[in-house]
């Protein structure tokens, strides 16, 4: 039973699930297909007249259809076949996938698990996020994350910035200042943007958390909730690709699949985390600005700091 | 309670260790370099005070070790940092062993209820104070 239940891979039984699968005989009558059987059920089926001798046979391994008549491990004496296996489980135990890919970026590659995955929270939140492990580490899902919050976000700064360049009132909000501290600003802003997604995965899991225990709805531990905002900040963080829309949409669609997942991987109803999470947002907005402050703080507190410095070891 | 072995230092206790400081640290010195403040969004359309107006206030007062007008812009000014020293110190204990994870969804029905109505209890009333606060008398 832990075979299902712990998602681990058996390789030795996955081995003999697949021979057993590609041994399979796939069996059509007047054009249609009646399914996959094992040898010793064609054995059976010939015999009670389920199948006929005419109907057409196929395995892996075959060039062309046969008649079951003429179908090689038939005509073979029954004690060579493989006789069956009681180990390998029905199809009902077979463990499923872990959700989304980037669960499996070992097997699949970072990129594609990467592309897999943002597919998957974007089009099938709902089977995605009810199949996500709802304990498997903060690492993964943060780093997810952080890769495409920090390109979606990069892709955000740049349209601002060519809209700032190209609209004169814009450009006067920035009071004077010089085109190269302007670029200079936006490059350390985009180099520390990391930090900032960081503080928010921890604390915006944090806050979320609490209410969904204060309205009932957390049922399972605070690392799920951290992993299910993870990957639908991640995954639809990636919309801000799109120009001059991307941001709304993002915002749209992170709620979309935050609510959603977290609704999933929860087990609660949808009404619960939907009020938990406008719960945060109303009565929390002073934590939110908090938290922006605390990194801002954190960059402006050190760089004062750093200026300071400098000036004293120049006098 | 001697702590499961395995269990210790395996959850985000670290990184709380590491993030609360830096977090308080953010925010006093965005305060104390007289940064600009942005305005509460609920209030503006609705206003009404939202459960942690008044704390930026509360923020600065605690700052300039002025307990009291902490306590009277907001309550939660003292409640939350009061509640995050104890966190932090539970997750310090955490790392280091002294004692076991809690975890919000594995405590008993009845503590549940207990604790989850008198967080509704506290919010309600502070955020009775801040509307009788806001009302022109």
């Amino acid at each position: 039973m832990t075979r299902a239940a712990d998602f681990g891979i058996d390789w030795d039984w996955a081995a003999r699930y697949v021979w057993r699968t590609m041994s399979l005989i796939h069996i059509t009558r007047d054009r249609q297909p009646l399914g996959q059987f094992p040898l010793p059920e064609v054995r059976a089926g010939l015999a009670t007249g389920r199948f006929l001798a005419s109907d057409l046979a196929w395995r892996e391994g075959m060039g062309e259809w046969v008649p079951l008549s003429e179908l090689p491990d038939l005509l073979a004496p029954a004690q060579d076949a493989a006789p069956a296996d009681p180990a390998i489980p029905p199809a009902e135990l077979i463990p499923p996938q872990k959700e989304p890919a980037w669960e499996r970026r070992e097997d699949l590659g970072v990129v594609s698990a990467a592309i897999e995955s943002v597919r998957q929270v974007l089009t099938q939140p709902t089977a995605t996020f009810g199949r996500m492990p709802r304990e498997g580490g903060f690492g993964g899902p943060l780093t997810f994350n952080i890769l495409l919050a920090w390109i979606g976000s990069g892709a955000a700064m740049v349209y601002q910035a060519i809209w700032t360049l190209v609209n004169p009132d814009a450009m006067q909000e920035l009071e004077g200042l010089s085109m190269g501290m302007f670029w200079v600003l936006m490059l350390v802003a985009f180099i520390l943007l990391p930090l900032f997604f960081v503080f928010t995965a921890f604390v915006g899991a944090g806050i979320t958390h609490v209410f969904l225990w204060l309205v009932g709805a957390a049922r399972r531990p605070y690392e799920t909730t951290f992993r299910v905002l993870c990957y639908a900040h991640g995954a639809t963080s990636i919309l801000q690709l799109i120009p001059i829309c991307g941001g709304a949409v993002y915002a749209v669609w992170n709620l979309f699949a935050s609510v959603i997942g977290l609704a999933r991987a929860h087990e609660t109803e949808v009404w619960r985390v939907v009020a938990a999470v406008l719960l945060s947002v109303l009565l929390c907005c002073a934590a939110i600005v908090g938290l922006g402050m605390a990194v801002a703080g954190l960059i402006l507190g050190g760089g004062a700091a750093a200026i300071e410095a400098i000036e004293h070891s120049l006098e | 309670m001697k702590p499961d072995a395995a269990a210790a230092g395996q959850g985000p206790e670290l990184v709380w260790l590491v993030l609360l400081p830096a977090a308080v640290a953010g925010i006093a010195a965005w305060l104390l370099l007289g940064l600009p403040l942005p305005g509460c969004p609920f209030r503006g359309t609705t206003g009404l005070p939202c459960l942690t107006c008044g704390m930026t206030t509360g923020a600065r007062a605690l700052l300039a070790g002025e307990v009291a007008t902490a306590l009277q812009s907001n309550p939660l000014a003292i409640l939350l940092p009061a509640a995050l020293a104890a966190f932090w110190f539970y997750c310090l204990g955490v790392v280091a062993g002294w004692w076991a994870q809690v975890s919000l969804v594995a405590l008993p029905p009845r503590t549940t209820r207990i604790c989850r109505a008198a967080v509704w209890v506290v919010f309600g009333a502070i955020w009775i104070y801040l509307l009788t606060l806001a009302v022109p008398t």
